[in-house]
């Protein structure tokens, strides 16, 4: 009787293994399957970069005005989101701005352009010292197009 | 003899059970595509919606010339390269006089504005190619104030996150501020100490260490103070 038990026992423990192995082995082919059709997708459609901070970023928004937008006002106000409370830097062709954003990370500042080209480097650093950067290439000209 | 029968199939149907129970755990490979595939057509959505928006635009680009052909030239900017068609009642300026697309030369630096065709292709009405004008080099420096040279007025300052350490130089024209009920208010050099962070905005030179001769110091949070140690009697 107890041999039979014992018999049972390996029978059942060896059945049991060999289903579990099966459905392993199918899930992860299919998985492999799925990755290669991913990477053949991803090899024919554009790529959108993710805008997701890094480790060590903190999130910056510029919402006005558009990178490369040409515009005919010298002064121009430059708004965006980051971090509550971050400190924003902004340098312009003809100065700097240093403020820091509202409790809902909001930020509006004024800065005058130069006639033409206009580099603007926006800078933002929470208290703990990560940072996030955005540039901005804006044209000036008061000249109709 | 239904003992023989009962113990093997209770056992299978335990080691079923696991193994359903493993097959649920894993995530599967259909749901995983279906998502990935509505992501992607999002995207695309996004995308499409991004360049009609922004077709016919006013813009402008500005960089040096790496490329010219009959009607359009190629922009090397310090955002990649920029395409410009150049419109048959276009504008050409070259050294405050009109020009002609003949005229240019690669490696000069030029302004177009137009009206955006696709991300990087503008249809060019206006270029304007001239020198470009040099500004002084600036550089942001963050970082936890560690040693302060009260005679030479030296900041040594510490940047964890990128593990540098920037010497910073105070001159008369440096501006020091810090946020004082949400305004802007000027301190003296005198009133930094160990510890605090603030952010350096300067002209940057190198030796060891980043050197940044300050334009302006923004004192952002001040260092703690470390409480007394309360006398034992």
């Amino acid at each position: 009787m107890k041999k039979e038990i014992l018999i049972a026992i390996i029978i059942g423990f060896i059945l049991g293994l060999v289903i579990t192995f099966g459905i392993w082995t199918a899930n992860k082919s299919l998985q492999e399957n799925s990755k290669t059709q991913k990477t053949e997708v991803s090899e024919t459609q554009p790529v959108v970069t993710e805008i997701s901070p890094e480790e060590g970023q903190i999130p910056l928004i510029i919402s006005s005005p558009e990178n490369n937008a040409l515009v005919n006002q010298e002064k121009i106000e430059i708004i965006g989101q980051t971090t509550a409370q971050a400190t924003v830097i902004i340098l312009y062709e003809e100065g700097e701005e240093v403020f820091q954003a509202d409790e809902k990370g909001e930020f509006s500042q004024e800065i005058t352009l130069v006639g033409g080209a206009n580099e603007i480097k926006i800078t933002a650093f929470d208290a703990e010292g990560n940072e996030a950067n955005k540039n901005l290439n804006l044209v000036y000209s008061s000249v109709e197009i | 003899m239904k003992k023989k029968i009962v113990i093997p199939l209770m056992l299978t149907v335990a080691f079923l059970l696991l193994a359903i129970g493993v097959k649920a755990a894993s995530p599967s490979p259909a749901t995983d595509s279906a998502v990935q595939e509505i992501r992607d057509k999002v995207k695309e959505i996004v995308q499409e919606k991004i360049k009609d928006t922004q077709q016919g635009q006013k813009a402008g680009f500005f960089g040096e010339i790496s490329k010219i052909t009959d009607s359009a030239l190629t922009l090397q900017t310090n955002q990649g390269d920029k395409e410009l068609q150049i419109a048959t009642d276009a504008a050409i300026i070259k050294s405050g006089k009109k020009s002609t697309l003949e005229d240019l030369e690669t490696g000069s630096f030029a302004i177009a504005m137009g009206y955006l065709e696709d991300t990087n292709l503008l249809n060019t009405k206006r270029l304007v190619v001239g020198k470009k004008t040099e500004l002084a080099i600036r550089e942001v420096a963050f970082g936890q104030v560690t040693d302060i040279s009260s005679e030479e007025e030296i900041l040594t300052i510490k940047n964890e996150k990128k593990s540098l350490i920037y010497t910073i130089e105070i001159n008369s024209k440096t501006v020091i501020t810090k946020e004082v009920d949400g305004k802007a208010t000027k301190v003296k050099f005198g009133d930094i100490v160990k510890g605090d962070k603030l952010v350096a905005i300067g002209a940057p030179s190198e030796n060891e260490h980043k050197i940044i001769t300050a334009k302006i110091i923004r004192i952002i949070s001040e260092a703690t103070a470390t409480p007394e140690a309360t006398p034992t009697p």
